[in-house]
């Protein structure tokens, strides 16, 4: 199936904007299983929504749901949201979200769920911040692909225009690492701090953050990446896309600079061009007692940037990446982004 | 060409041991192109050693005894000479060739181009860098080597004492992936002795925030990896496989000293789905520490891979004994033979 976008789209609406994102995944083959308009609309297999305002049967209302299944039919995402900027994402890697009692405010539950944003229960959801107020004055630009080909990876993201407060950011990234992963993809779920490097998403560090970073639990309003990261998928837990250092091993002296590439580049010396790095995704060892550590994989559908962007405005390799923040994420080959 | 291999051999004089370098290349397709035994046996154009008995005539083993090899793409030469007390002088050239000066038995030939990549001094006058340990003498010191028989040529030749001691005698040409298509000599090339392929601030573990690192010069004695840095090739630097690390960009330490987990050559791990480690790419760089010049991306590594643990020995084969590790790296090794040492 050919891939799905979201391109320069300026939406009036959180439940609009919701839309939009679940409207790209379906075009690349995705599928309604189930959804709720938070009122009282309901389907116990596929799509409720016929608009995106606010009422019946539309995305716009508190509450709202889709259950949405990948076209192999084996990984299914929830996503929900308040109506007021703030939303509850789920991800099942195999069991589906088949349980539970869900209704047009209530989501379905899967034995293996697990909460990206917002938490609570089904019946009483709890929401993190993912948007920002000016998507009502549709001031926020949205940018988004789902690649219709296996493994069906995908990227969403705004960003008050232009070049403002970084918003709404999910990426669907398949790695390339173990054979034996049985669900070989680690998920970046952010808002404010979405792709960048900093320390409270893609910079954690291991020894001056207040704590151990590995802990970081997914879900509520935290920002970061995670992934299952053991065979039986029990262990879903926080990583990180490792940056390049020159160093002994673990010492940094007193007064010197730590200089990482990835979201510190230089240019080429050869061709004065800005490099764009593959994205190695680690849960660090350490001496701490933290469990499942180690290499994730390559991220296919995003590259470091070495140069942080302040907007989508930049491209790279004839469009087919796209910048946001720190990252380079996988475009369409033809559209200028509006920044 | 066939790839041509250094399995497990002990040595048991300087010279036999440069030969087994030099030969392995000329297994690979590599040519001499002039060479002299240090007594009064010399060739213009091509091998005048018959044998690497010390002191005799037309032997590897005498002091200033001196091979010029050419890669078979007729492209890139190295200068291989020692002086018989466990030292070398190692001299390469990019494009120009060994052409240049008056190469007898005791002097080498210059290239308009040359880096001098141990010792120093004159061709006349040559000056040594350490190489080898005196174990060599004992035959207690095991050699390995890979030279690549197809383009790009690249190769890898290094010693250690039995049992797991001392490192030495590392040299390696290693042609780079990824690198800009504007980069005339992609190639990094590394040689170094106690600290071969280990993350040592003598060798590849260079500190990214010490400018002073990154101004090492080549040559005598010093450990590390150089490569051109400029189309022009007038800027042979210091370059150094980056590893991975979690810390914010650019941040300084303002008191203190601060542990920051750097995975690549150590504190690697297992895998969490396959329990097996993992030997992660290597990618060569030269930092932009104050106003270090040429700073940035020389490629992707061809002969070396992270190993994330360190071994001690030869000992250890990685996917069917096609690597081999040294220190902190995989090498390309033959598929075939368990190494020793």
């Amino acid at each position: 199936m050919a891939d799905g976008y979201v391109r320069n789209l300026f939406p009036g609406s959180y439940g609009a904007a919701m839309s939009a994102m679940v409207e790209m995944l379906v075009s690349a083959g995705w599928t309604y299983k189930a959804s709720g308009d938070g009122l009282s609309g309901y389907s116990a297999t596929g799509k409720i929504f016929t608009n995106t305002g606010s009422g019946a049967l539309g995305w716009n209302n508190a509450k709202a749901w889709a259950r949405v299944q990948n076209p192999a039919g084996t990984k299914e995402w929830l996503f929900q949201h308040d109506a007021a900027a703030s939303v509850r994402f789920r991800y099942s890697p195999a069991a589906k979200f088949t349980t539970g009692s869900p209704s047009a405010t209530v989501t379905p539950n899967a034995t293996d769920a697990a909460t990206l944003r917002g938490g609570g229960t089904d019946a009483a959801p709890t929401y993190g911040t993912w948007f920002t107020t000016n998507v009502t004055t549709a001031g926020v630009v949205f940018q988004g692909l789902a690649r219709g080909a296996a493994p069906y990876g995908f990227w969403f993201a705004g960003q008050v225009s232009p070049s403002g407060a970084k918003q709404a950011c999910l990426i669907y990234d398949p790695v390339t690492g173990a054979p034996e992963d049985p669900d070989p993809y680690a998920i970046q779920c952010a808002h404010t701090n979405a792709c960048l490097y900093n320390a409270s998403n893609l910079a954690r560090e291991m020894t001056n953050n207040s704590t151990d970073p590995r802990i970081t639990a997914n879900g509520g309003s935290a920002e970061g990446v995670w992934a299952f990261m053991d065979p039986a998928l029990t262990s879903f837990v926080y990583m990180q896309p490792a940056g390049w250092i020159c160093e002994t091993q673990v010492q940094l002296g007193s007064g010197t600079m730590l200089i990482v590439a990835g979201s510190r580049g230089v240019v080429n010396p050869f061709n004065a061009k800005h490099e764009s790095l593959p994205l190695p995704y680690l849960r660090m060892a350490n001496v701490l007692p933290v469990a499942s550590c180690g290499f994730k994989g390559w991220g296919t559908i995003t590259r470091w940037t070495t140069i942080a962007r302040g907007s989508f405005s930049d491209t790279l390799d004839s469009k087919n990446w796209i910048c946001y923040g720190a990252l380079w994420l996988a475009w369409d080959a033809t559209t200028v982004p509006t920044p | 060409m066939a790839n041509a291999f250094v399995l497990n051999q002990f040595p048991t004089t300087y010279g036999q041991a440069m030969s087994l370098l030099a030969d392995m290349l000329v297994g690979a397709g590599w040519t001499y192109k002039g060479s002299g035994d240090g007594l009064a046996g010399y060739s213009a154009a091509g091998n005048v050693f018959t044998n690497t008995v010390s002191g005799a005539a037309l032997s590897w083993s005498n002091p200033k005894a001196w091979a010029r090899l050419q890669d078979p793409a007729a492209a890139r030469e190295f200068i291989l000479q020692h002086d018989n007390a466990t030292n070398a002088r190692i001299k390469y050239s990019a494009a120009s060739k060994f052409t240049g000066g008056a190469p007898s038995a005791t002097v080498t030939p210059s290239a308009a181009d040359e880096r001098v990549l141990r010792g120093g001094g004159t061709d006349a006058v040559p000056t040594y860098g350490a190489h080898f340990t005196t174990n060599v003498l004992l035959g207690a010191s095991i050699f390995q080597g890979f030279a690549r028989g197809s383009a790009p040529y690249g190769f890898w030749f290094g010693g250690l004492e039995t049992f797991a001691g001392a490192k030495q005698a590392f040299v390696m040409l290693d042609p780079v992936e990824g690198a800009a298509p504007e980069d005339t000599d992609p190639v990094v090339v590394r040689v170094a002795h106690a600290n071969a392929c280990v993350a040592t601030g003598s060798d590849m573990g260079r500190s990214g925030g010490n400018p002073a690192t990154w101004t090492v010069a080549p040559g005598v004695a010093i450990e590390g990896s150089f490569a051109h840095m400029d189309v022009a090739r007038t800027a042979f630097v210091y370059v150094q496989p980056m590893q991975w690390a979690w810390a914010l960009d650019g941040r300084a330490v303002t008191g203190g000293t601060q542990l920051v987990s750097v995975a690549g050559a150590q504190l690697g791990f297992v895998n969490p789905f396959n329990g097996k480690y993992d030997a992660l790419p290597m990618l060569y760089t030269r930092i932009q520490a104050g106003a270090t010049a040429n700073a940035g991306n020389k490629g992707w590594s061809t002969m070396m891979r992270w190993t994330g643990v360190p071994r001690v020995s030869f000992s250890d084969t990685f996917d069917s004994r096609n690597w081999i590790c040294l220190g902190s790296v995989w090498l390309p090794w033959d598929g075939t033979t368990q190494p020793r040492g």
